[in-house]
Order: C-alpha cells, then structure tokens, then sequence
C-alpha cells in the first residue's frame, strides 16, 4: 500500500477542468459525437474516481495517464451496458479500432498540414454542427472543450444557467439524432462555414477565463492560454486561416499579456493605470503585434480587429504615453456597430468617462440602465459607482457598490469592491 | 503508539454534480490535510474501497448464507479509511477535526485494539 502521503507534489493548476475538455475531445473522435452524452458522463466519473482515490493512494505518477485509461475505460462500460440493452443500434462495434485508422484506406495516412490534427479543434468544430443553432452550438463548445460548468457558462453568456442547461439536453438530442453519426468534419474545406461559430465561443472562453468570477484566483490562466492556443492554431492553419482569426488571436494574446499584472500578490485586481508594466509578458506583447500586423491584410474590418485595437491601444503604446481615450471611444463606436452586446456598451460608457469626464460617463451609463442583461453583470454598477464618486456623489456610489456586491461571487474581486465601498466611507 | 482507523462514510454520489475546477479544489483540500498529518509523522496510510456494496456472509440453519451488502437499506457507503497514530481519542479527534470530508460525509473514529 502506497502512503496516503506520498502524492504530495500539487497537481498542474487547473489540471482536471484541462483534462476533462481533452478527454471529451480524444473519446468524441474515437466514439462518435453522437455518444457525446455518455462520454462526458464517463468523463465526470473519471475526475470523481480521482477525486475519491487519490487522497488515499496519493496522486498517480502519471495523473494524465491514470484519467484517460480511466474514462477509456468507462466509456466501454457505458457503451456496452446500452449495447446490452438494445437501445443503441450500430453496425460498428464499440471496440473498433479509432475512425481515424480505419478511415486512413480511404484518406492518405499523412493528410499534411490540411488535417485537423487536434482532437480538441475537431470537436470544436464537430460542435458548430450545422443542425445546432448558434447560442446552443457556442454553449455545447465551452461546455465540452472548454470543461465550463453550468454556472459559468451562464455567466459568460448573460443567461439563466436554467437555460443553459437546456441548451445542452437540447444539443446532445440533436447531435444524437443527427443523419451523420460521426459529424466531424473530415477535411478542413468542410468546416470553413463553422470557423465563425468556433471564434464566438473562443471569445467567450476567453473572457470567461479573464474574468475567472467564481474563482479564488483573479485570472484562470489555463483558460485563456488554451483559447489562445486553439486560435492560434486555427489562425496558421492553411485553409481555415482568415484575418478574422489573427485578429481574434492578436486580440488574445495582448489582453493575455497583461493577465499577470492584473492582481497584486495578494490576488486583489490591479486597475489597468497602476499595473506594474514590467510584469507584463513582452513574449505574448510581440506575439499580438505579429497577428495584429497578419490580421491587416484583411478587407474589411471585423470585430475581432476592433477589439485588438483596442487592447493594442493600451498595451502597444510607449510607457510615458497616457492613453489615447478619444481614439479608444472612436473604437468602441465602430465597435457598437458591430457587435452591440450589452457589455461593451458598458465598455464603452467608461471610455466616454475617461475621455470627457463624469457626467459622460453617468449620461452613457443611464442610457443602459433597462437593459435587463445588466441588472445581474456587477461591473456596471460598479462602473456607476466609480464615476459616482468621481462627480463626488458619496451616497450613489456606495450604493451602486453594494449592488455590484450582491452579484460577485469571486473573493478577491469581492474584496477589491469592499475596498472601495471603504473609500466612500472614508470621503461621506 | 496507538493506532486509530478513521472510517470516512459519505452518501453516494456526493461528488457527481461538481464541476471539474471544483472537484480539483476539493481534492486538494484533502491532499493539504493528508500532507499536514504525514509531516507531524500521524498518518500511516489509508485506502478506498469499491464502491459497491459487498457481500454478507451469515449462518442461518441451511448454512452460511451470502448475500449483497444492505443495497436499498442505505445509500451510505463508507468510502474508504484512514489509519493514524494518536495518543488517545482526542488526539485522534483533533486530527481528523480537520478533515475536509466533514464538508462531504462524517468520520468514524474507532481504536485498534492492541492490547
């Protein structure tokens, strides 16, 4: 018997919600998406089984290795009890070889740069199925490769999780139904009409992951590491490949630059004009310039490149520069144009704030004030309250404080806006 | 040094609806508390058992007879144990206060009787 204590080196931060989006994505390539259902119930027992053992035998050697023998495993259980049943009617058996090897007479063995070589990129685009409307496609992504629960799916998206749950009952039904069991696309050219939907739901891991809201830590890295990542890919990928996707991958990796100087040591976020600079990452800095340079050649300009603009207009600018607000608001004009969501609405107002003061900032702000989607999003009403304070209004300040409160859920965020409740009573 | 088994019993299914962030940070929890006891040299190891519910072997007057552990009586399981040294049951108790897994079941502390 191992000693309970022997596994005492931490895991890899972030190690099951990673593995659970890749195993989803390796087991959907091997077994159909249309077993999407029961290869993420078998995924789930997997991390419960970990979750359950490890304290007593102390982590695996290899905890990648034991969680993907694990869930292979239970995936087969699974499959053969329905096999059992008769509820699942195939003439392929279960044990057959991955599709990728017996598929490999009809396709040259070596597909070359055209192939989509990660699982998790197939699945991405497996899920932007054509039978799937886009918000149910976008929820499924960020669920089964972005190993999103519930809750921060419905927080992402500014919807009930209720219905987020619904949409995913929804998704798997369909997928289950659909005429083509095995709905991955084979070869890239198939899947240029999905790449808008993959973009939409990369966003939207990423912003989750920046905005880590029911996390301890103020960023989960993981996440927008692995956005960036898949993008990047999609990016550089032959045919998939469109400026849309530098620009979204510019946009990534300059806001990425910044993750580590966004909380202090003691995880308290760090407003944008005192972050310390040198903690910025001037890897990730060149490697946003790169794709925002790439992303030019495109004809017309997307959001994605709207949105680069703008996190290029504080990073990319010299450190004795203050920011250009005028052309930030410019941007987010254009940007309204184009992808008017309710949030960078709020952007926007704060921009106006900056560029031409508080009352602005409180006219573009009351003009949001009945979007319902707002009421529950706790950076507008903290919005409200910090140019509340700037007009010297101490009492709708903290007032508009406590609302942004009752909607964060993340400690140090919460401890970041108890600070500037602090302030206002401090100046009342 | 005395010995003490901690019996961790949990209802089943207590983990499933976690996500898995939340399932990590669970775990962790119990690993922190597991190195806390190995580094003050208290924890002599521990192990989960399966999770179905065994067998019973009794007596009756047609001989033993077997049969599967109180499947519909009770949802509960015990999960598997832990063996620590203590001196005494308080000690013991103190230990296993701690315990993450009173966040997700209770603890049974019983003695090994050595003597």
């Amino acid at each position: 018997m191992q000693s309970a204590s022997s596994g005492i080196s931490p895991l890899v931060d972030d190690l099951f919600r990673r593995e659970s989006g890749r195993l989803v994505a390796s087991l959907s390539r091997r077994f159909g998406v249309a077993r999407l259902d029961r290869i993420e119930d078998a995924v789930q027992d997997a991390l419960v089984q970990a979750l359950r053992r490890w304290p007593f035998t102390g982590i695996p050697d290899d905890p990648v290795a034991w969680l993907r023998r694990v869930a292979l495993n239970r995936t087969l259980d699974l499959l053969r009890t329905e096999q059992r049943r008769g509820q699942w009617v195939t003439s392929e058996p279960i044990d057959a070889p991955a599709p990728e090897t017996a598929s490999s007479a009809a396709s040259p063995p070596d597909a070359g740069d055209d192939a989509l070589g990660d699982d998790d990129l197939r699945l991405l685009l497996a899920c932007a199925h054509p039978a799937l409307s886009a918000d149910v496609a976008v929820t499924l992504m960020l669920k089964t490769v972005g190993g999103l629960s519930v809750e921060e799916i419905a927080r992402a998206l500014l919807v009930e999780p209720a219905a987020i749950a619904q949409r995913l009952v929804r998704a798997r039904r369909t997928l289950a139904e659909a005429d083509e069991p095995l709905a991955i696309p084979r070869d890239a050219a198939a899947a240029v009409p999905r790449v808008q939907l993959v973009m939409q739901a990369l966003y939207l891991m990423f912003t989750e992951g920046h905005a880590a809201a029911q996390d301890d830590a103020v960023v989960r890295f993981e996440l927008c590491a692995e956005a960036l990542r898949l993008s990047r890919r999609l990016a550089l990928h032959p045919v998939l490949g469109t400026p849309e996707l530098d620009a979204l991958t510019a946009l990534f990796a300059l806001q990425g630059s910044r993750l580590d100087a966004r909380a202090d040591d003691a995880g308290i976020p760090v407003l944008l004009d005192a972050q310390d600079r040198s903690r910025w990452s001037g890897a990730l800095i060149a490697l946003g310039a790169h794709h925002l340079e790439r992303a030019m050649r495109a004809t017309q300009l997307s959001r994605w490149h709207l949105e680069a603009e703008l996190a290029a207009a504080h990073v990319l600018r010299p450190p004795e520069a203050a920011a250009d607000w005028p052309l930030i608001v410019t941007l987010y004009d254009r940007l309204m144009q184009l992808a008017p969501t309710p949030v960078v609405a709020v952007n926007r107002a704060i921009a106006i704030g900056f560029a031409r003061g508080a009352a602005a900032a409180r006219e573009a702000l009351d003009a949001l004030q009945d979007d319902a989607r707002l009421a529950r999003y706790p950076w507008y009403h903290a919005a409200r309250a910090h140019f509340a304070m700037a007009a010297g209004n101490v009492i709708a300040a903290r007032e508009a404080y406590d609302t942004a409160l009752a909607f964060t859920a993340s400690p140090p965020q919460r401890e970041w806006l108890l600070q500037r409740v602090q302030q206002c009573g401090e100046s009342g | 040094m005395p010995k003490f088994m901690l019996l961790l019993h949990e209802a089943a299914g207590e983990f499933a609806a976690l996500s898995p962030t939340e399932m990590q940070a669970v775990f962790e929890r119990y690993n922190a508390w597991g190195k806390a006891l190995a580094d003050k040299g208290a924890m002599r190891g521990g192990e989960k058992l399966g999770d179905e519910h065994g067998r019973w072997l009794k007596r009756g007057p047609k001989g033993v007879q077997i049969s599967d552990g109180p499947f519909n009586e009770s949802k509960e399981i015990i999960g598997g144990y832990f063996a620590i040294e203590a001196d005494d049951y308080d000690t013991a108790v103190a230990l296993a206060q701690d315990c993450p897994h009173l966040d997700h079941g209770w603890i049974e502390v019983r003695r090994v009787d050595a003597t």
